[in-house]
């Protein structure tokens, strides 16, 4: 059996097991009653006058700080919990299978949910004459986000064994990589702060690659970014399994 | 088939297994006994890879250590706790790991294994549901479902009701009759003398003595006790030959009653650690 197809296998168990709890539906529910609330009432989607979905796109990474980390807690957390980590961990082959079937079911459960706004996108279709391009780019952009806050939640998630730890831990990491590219933290780096200091932390911002990428332009250093700290994470992620797998 | 040589393991100042060495050989029913904390499931954890040893090896098969991948193909593990996916159903939980162990045949294995246990008929059924006899049962299907050659299988009856329990003990009877080699850890003295060809006696980590039931008791249980009752009178004697005992006592005449008490794990646990295996 390779790789492929032991990665395929854990992703169906995983990806199951979003759907066999109230957790999906609950996570659907208030992703798309929060994205609409936030787009229509604070982004001002129709005062704006403008066909396009900026107003929707900007609060995704807001959402996702706490969102995102609902999915990613139980993802190793939960196998320790109930001690299947032990049984998981005795299998014919390495962890790194387990840590990418795990990630990607949780990352395509968060894709759907993410699909399921295309309401919003058929609705401004409707009013005016969007530029789709920004549209799309502007959805993987959310997609490869919501993907970096998995990896990074799901690396914290194998640290502890207690699901509300995971969840803070990977909500202030999340905000953590939000704020480094945050307009106002930037603003008062500047105040005494070399330039290039503040250019690299901004550089390593989920926020400054996300806006870019909003904005409808694929840069590859955009791309590279959110791949970087979706692997990084995930070795990193193997790493804590091995290191813990007997606690 | 598993060999352990002098492992040691400690987490921080404490010394979970201290110098164990062990040969089972294949076919084997070998039960690891001794009192909670004694180091059984330390032990277990070294076999399957789950712990690496501070120091010592482990072989199995001859294939060498388990933190290799594909010696772990050959041991099946049903933990302590049980390991299973209460969302799912049994045959889910069973399919799950039928399929990553790239079972030929996985839909007839796993029924085979359903039937096994006793669990067919709530094949179908979320194991949250499930008592906690029927969940040990099916965490020990779990462990067979890539028909290993060695079944590790910890504390199988833990917390279990008489007839979940007696179940178990017949499916490992029925596991060894196959040729399987098993080693149980246990705390139940009697469990290991039914089921097991040899028994390690295991406290603070250390292997006191390893051997059959009997020759275990002959070299530790010490020595029988014959009770004899002439009407009210009870007179007790401890004796190497309770059969030569019981036979002079009736000679004597006007017995009216013999109770022989032989030594059994209990006294041999006693003898080798100066506590009871229950305390």
């Amino acid at each position: 059996m390779n790789a492929r197809q032991r990665i395929a296998v854990v992703f169906r168990r995983e990806f199951r097991s979003y759907f066999q709890t109230p957790l999906a539906a609950v996570f659907m529910v208030i992703f798309l009653f929060l994205a609409g609330f936030f787009a229509f009432n604070i982004g001002g989607f129709y005062e704006r006058n403008q066909a396009d979905l900026r107003p929707f796109f900007q609060f995704h990474p807001w959402l996702y700080v706490f969102l995102v980390p609902a999915v990613s807690m139980r993802l190793w957390a939960e196998e320790r919990r109930t001690g299947t980590i032990e049984l998981i961990m005795t299998l014919p082959f390495g962890t790194a299978d387990l840590v990418v079937g795990k990630f990607l079911a949780a990352w395509a459960f968060t894709s759907i949910a993410l699909a399921l706004t295309c309401s919003m996108w058929i609705t401004v279709s409707w009013l005016g004459n969007p530029d789709h391009g920004t549209i799309i780019v502007a959805y993987l952009a959310s997609a490869l986000l919501g993907g970096a806050f998995l990896a990074v939640g799901a690396f914290l998630s194998a640290l502890t064994k207690n699901q509300v730890i995971a969840f803070v831990l990977c909500a202030v990491a999340c905000f953590v990589l939000l704020l480094a590219g945050f307009p106002a933290v930037l603003d008062f780096l500047r105040g005494w702060a070399p330039s290039g200091v503040v250019e690299g932390i901004a550089s390593t911002s989920a926020l400054t690659h996300y806006e870019s990428m909003m904005r409808g332009v694929i840069d590859l250093r955009d791309v590279l970014y959110f791949a970087l700290v979706i692997v990084a994470f995930l070795v990193l992620n193997v790493f804590a399994i091995d290191w813990k797998k007997s606690d | 088939m598993l060999t352990l040589r002098a492992i040691r393991k400690s987490f921080g100042p404490t010394t979970a297994v201290d110098g164990i060495s062990l040969d089972i050989a294949a076919g084997e029913v070998f039960g690891l006994l001794g009192p909670n904390g004694a180091g059984k499931s330390t032990t277990i954890a070294i076999t399957t890879g789950l712990l690496v040893p501070d120091s010592g090896t482990v072989d199995l098969l001859g294939l060498g250590s388990p933190s290799d991948p594909a010696v772990r193909m050959h041991l099946g593990l049903a933990p302590q706790e049980i390991t299973l996916y209460g969302e799912l159903t049994a045959r889910e939980n069973l399919m799950f790991f039928a399929r990553l162990y790239r079972v030929s045949a996985p839909h007839a294995r796993v029924d085979r294994l359903l039937e096994l246990v006793e669990l067919d008929g709530r094949a179908h059924d979320r194991v949250a549901t499930f008592s906690g006899g029927m969940k040990r049962r099916l965490n020990l299907a779990a462990a067979l479902v890539h028909d290993p050659k060695l079944v590790l299988l910890d504390e199988p009856t833990a917390g279990v009701d008489p007839q979940s329990r007696n179940r178990i003990l017949d499916l490992v009877r029925a596991l060894a009759a196959e040729g399987k080699t098993i080693v149980y850890t246990t705390h139940y003295m009697e469990e290991a003398a039914k089921l097991c060809d040899r028994v390690g006696i295991v406290d603070h980590g250390r292997m006191l003595d390893v051997g059959t039931v009997s020759e275990l008791i002959a070299r530790h249980g010490g020595h029988s006790t014959v009770t004899v009752s002439r009407g009210e009178a009870h007179d007790r004697v401890v004796t190497a030959d309770p059969v030569s005992e019981v036979a002079r006592q009736f000679g004597a005449g006007g017995v009216t009653g013999v109770r022989v008490e032989q030594p059994d794990l209990e006294a041999v646990f006693l003898a080798l650690t100066g506590r009871s295996l229950r305390e």
